[in-house]
């Protein structure tokens, strides 16, 4: 297996720089993290910071300068926002960069003015005065507030998210990524500059390189660039793990639709860090994650109910999600069926070929992860924040060793926590 | 074996450092391999020339019109995996491979990834496409299915503001409709419609296959050839195509606004521009395609002035977008994005196309977009998917993968801006909003 490990250098100010040298992509990523706790207080005031980073630098103060830069850097890209991985924050800032030796004029150096403009964007972004810009502050976060409004747009996302957050709603994991619209009012220019400096000091930061660049070139630059003073590196607290749950609830939330949602949220009480993860994975994947899985055959393809039907698996803070789109009077018999799939998954009502399917599935889907540079940088990022250090091989191999009943004891783990219904405002027949 | 096959080409791309491989069979389909040593995953699609527009032709040696109902060509791409023991996914899913199909206006795209026995996937996608094995009962059940994809995007608020848009700009091309058609018109099929769509489309010399990942070009050549050769589903006696037939188009747009309320948390705007010169053929298609990017990013791209006043006014967001979809009888710009004031933002859009049609555009501009053109290229040769739909879209055109950097080269800044004043046309301009319901 060409083996995407990446080569990893602390720098002395604790960023970790980690590469992966390759020739296969002619596009050279970057991706910047910065970690952090997620919790109510700095939700939005950590999803407001990289708005704004992307406003200015001091070099280019404006948005349309970095842009036009980027455009003669034949279309190089920059991206920031944040990202939830279990209770922790991630800021990132993605860099993408075409290749010079495929370009017409074998532009020189383009790899070096990316990155000069991803440092200025953490060290020295647009300030006045010491401060960020009023201006650039009060419309990104009139943009953040539409963002959070945003979520209900996509109602299959929605229905999953919505879920979590009613399940989750007194642990850290039940925080938007955004925050929320009430504690907006309440940032000043003066907190943000303030938390830009502690999350660029203070924070863990790492950044991944994939593409066509030496791990020592990579380290040279990144000393070059990004080797500024800071206080060190914060512990982040883990993301914490429940798995009992005292009862389950119903949420029921109504609006005008033309497709009702179904969402079931529950507790696996295992999590990426459990060795038993991989068997999670693997009761996910055949319950729910492929169009073989259980929930797709008989949602869909038997009973014809819903067009999509799914699970999904939160690996940081364990978490599994099934959803499906219904006709508002499906909703009761939608229920049956997938509370019936989960019990057949405890019961170990499974053949030997979902076993097989799953194998082949899960293995096929990791790797091909790999031929992408966020995917393969992802998978190092969850490994990162969790503490496990796995390679490509590890995991096909312990994909490999999973036995039927490790699945089942995995499925028998699973707790329901939330059922979690959008419907519309005079819908028939929804009651249990 | 040789006497099957038309012609064969091997086109090396000096710049990428990429070789495509391509084959003509007599039957009349055409195979492509582009090789990615390195790459785990490999990746290939099976494409017919049949979208959802294709809703009224002529079969060959026959004067007859046949008329299907709205949305029978992705009916079609449901029913097509539907097999005989089960369901095409299981036996992707044996192989460990992820599957799926697609159907735009003009084209439907069946297509899998895989990490292991490409071989064998490669083979059951040249056999399941060309079977079709439907039972009443199973037309009915897929309904049901169906209905619910529709509804799904009836709740999506860019994809209602879009299919508003497209009924607005449109009187008569089937482009107008939704490429699922309605619950009525999908409850409407038939499964003898099916069937005679499928033999009508489904004939390799209306397909294309495509192929890459790390790949031994002729191998993988010579086994979409036995495969075909082999298996009973195909027809491969050389036959004249149907002949699509679409009803004359004025060059006017419908209705200049179209509005619907619905749940979203804040209004969408979609402005779209009908093209002033359809009937374009092959490589003109694609220049067009070319010049209109340029010219969107020069207009609208985050570089530009319009861009930033907007955004700084707080009429726009980053989600804001501007782009072409042309064909060879069609073609449409959509400009759009949610915003809190429709009404001022598409003021401000048409006074900023004014304001710039009288000064000029800035052959500055145009250098620097096409440089980023040309690199965000690199990009898709990258994601073999995209890749693969590329390929797709500029063969469906008649034109060749590398094809791309040579017409960027050629193209002008007086053509960029010559194309710029077809924009300024109020008559070929339809606006479309969606507003929150309440």
């Amino acid at each position: 297996m060409p083996g995407n490990n990446f080569e990893t250098v602390t720098l002395p100010n604790r960023i970790r720089v980690h590469t992966l040298s390759t020739r296969r992509f002619k596009t050279v990523s970057v991706r910047l993290f910065i970690h952090q706790e997620l919790t109510r207080e700095k939700a939005a005031l950590t999803a407001l910071l990289p708005m704004v980073l992307r406003r200015g630098t001091e070099s280019s103060p404006t948005a349309q300068e970095i842009s036009r830069s980027l455009e003669g850097l034949y279309g190089a890209e920059i991206d920031t926002g944040v990202m939830k991985v279990g209770e922790c924050h991630v800021i990132f800032i993605h860099l993408d960069v075409p290749g010079s030796r495929y370009l017409s004029d074998r532009p020189e150096s383009l790899l070096d003015r990316g990155l000069e403009l991803l440092s200025e964007m953490v060290r020295r972004p647009a300030l006045e005065n010491g401060l960020f810009r009023q201006d650039y502050f009060q419309q990104e976060r009139e943009n953040l507030r539409r963002l959070q409004m945003s979520l209900i747009n996509d109602k299959v996302q929605y229905a999953v998210i919505r879920c979590i957050e009613e399940m989750c709603r007194d642990e850290r994991y039940g925080v938007s990524r955004y925050g929320k619209p009430q504690d907006l009012e309440a940032l000043d220019v003066a907190g943000l500059t303030e938390h830009f400096r502690q999350t660029v000091s203070s924070y863990p930061m790492d950044i991944y390189l994939v593409g066509d660049i030496s791990p020592e070139d990579a380290a040279k630059m990144a000393r070059h660039l990004f080797d500024f003073p800071r206080q060190g590196s914060r512990e982040i607290k883990p993301t914490v793990l429940i798995h009992e749950v005292n009862s389950a609830r119903q949420v029921v939330e109504k609006h005008d639709i033309n497709q009702a949602k179904l969402a079931l949220g529950y507790r696996t009480g295992r999590s990426r860090r459990d060795p038993g993860f991989w068997a999670l994975a693997f009761c996910d994947g055949i319950l729910g994650g492929f169009p073989h899985s259980k929930l797709f055959m008989n949602v869909r393809e038997k009973a014809g109910l819903a067009y999509y039907a799914f699970s999904k698996l939160e690996a940081t803070k364990g978490l599994m999600t099934l959803s499906c789109g219904i006709d508002f009077e499906d909703y009761t018999r939608a229920l049956a069926i997938m509370n019936e799939q989960v019990e057949h998954m405890k019961r170990g009502v499974l053949s030997q070929e979902e076993m097989d399917y799953t194998l082949r599935g899960m293995v096929g889907r990791i790797k091909a992860a790999e031929d992408s540079p966020t995917g393969t940088i992802l998978r190092q990022l969850e490994g990162n924040i969790n503490g496990v250090d796995e390679s490509l091989e590890d995991i096909v191999r312990q994909l490999e060793g999973i036995t039927r009943d490790d699945v089942v004891e995995a499925a028998q783990g699973l707790r329901l926590d939330t059922t979690y219904l959008l419907t519309k405002d005079d819908a028939q027949e929804v009651r249990q | 074996m040789s006497s099957r096959r038309l012609a064969e080409k091997t086109l090396y791309e000096p710049r990428l450092q990429e070789t495509l491989f391509t084959r003509r069979l007599a039957c009349g389909l055409d195979i492509s391999v582009l090789p990615r040593p390195g790459f785990l995953k490999k990746h290939a699609t099976f494409m017919t020339r049949y979208g959802s527009v294709d809703s009224s032709f002529t079969l060959p040696g026959s004067e007859e019109v046949v008329e299907v109902p709205a949305g029978i060509a992705h009916f079609l791409e449901h029913e097509v995996f539907e097999e005989e023991s089960g369901n095409a996914f299981e036996t992707f899913a044996a192989l460990g491979a992820s599957a799926n199909a697609f159907t735009t206006y003009t084209n439907t795209t069946y297509l899998f990834t895989t990490t292991q026995d490409f071989k064998k996937c490669l083979e059951f996608l040249l056999t399941f496409v060309g079977r079709l094995s439907l039972t009443g009962d199973k037309v009915e059940r897929e309904k049901g299915i169906i209905e619910q994809e529709l509804r799904m995007y009836e709740d999506i608020p860019r994809f209602k503001v879009q299919a508003n848009l497209m009924q607005a700009l449109f009187h008569n091309h089937p482009v107008r409709l939704d490429i699922g058609g309605t619950v009525q018109s999908v409850r409407a099929i038939t499964k003898e419609q099916l069937e005679l769509c499928h033999s009508t489309f489904y004939h390799p010399g209306n397909m294309v296959v495509f192929a890459t990942g790390d790949l031994d070009p002729q191998e993988t050549m010579n086994l979409v050839e036995d495969v075909l050769s082999s298996n009973d589903v195909w027809d491969l006696a050389p036959r004249t195509q149907p002949r699509r037939r679409f009803p004359e188009e004025p060059h006017e747009v419908l209705k200049p606004r179209v509005s619907h309320k619905m749940l979203v948390s804040q209004p969408i705007l979609n402005i779209g521009i009908k093209d002033v010169e359809p009937g374009l053929r092959g490589p003109e298609v694609l220049r067009k395609e070319l010049l209109t990017g340029i010219l969107l990013d020069i207009l609208l791209g985050r570089g530009s002035d319009l861009y930033t006043s907007l955004y700084e006014e707080g009429l726009i967001d980053d989600k804001f977008s501007a782009g072409h979809m042309g064909e060879a009888d069609y073609g449409v710009t959509i400009i759009g994005g949610q915003t809190p004031d429709p009404r001022r933002l598409e003021e401000r859009l048409i006074q900023g196309f004014g304001t710039l049609g009288h000064s000029g555009l800035s052959e500055e501009d145009f250098q620097r977009i096409r440089k980023k053109t040309e690199g965000q290229f690199l990009g898709v040769i990258d994601q073999p998917e995209a890749l693969a739909q590329v390929f797709n879209h500029h063969y469906l055109h008649g034109v060749g993968l590398w094809d791309f950097a040579s017409t960027l080269q050629s193209l002008t800044f007086e053509e960029v801006s010559r194309r710029f004043s077809e924009f300024l046309d109020p008559r070929r301009r339809s606006v479309s909003v969606v507003l929150p319901a309440e």
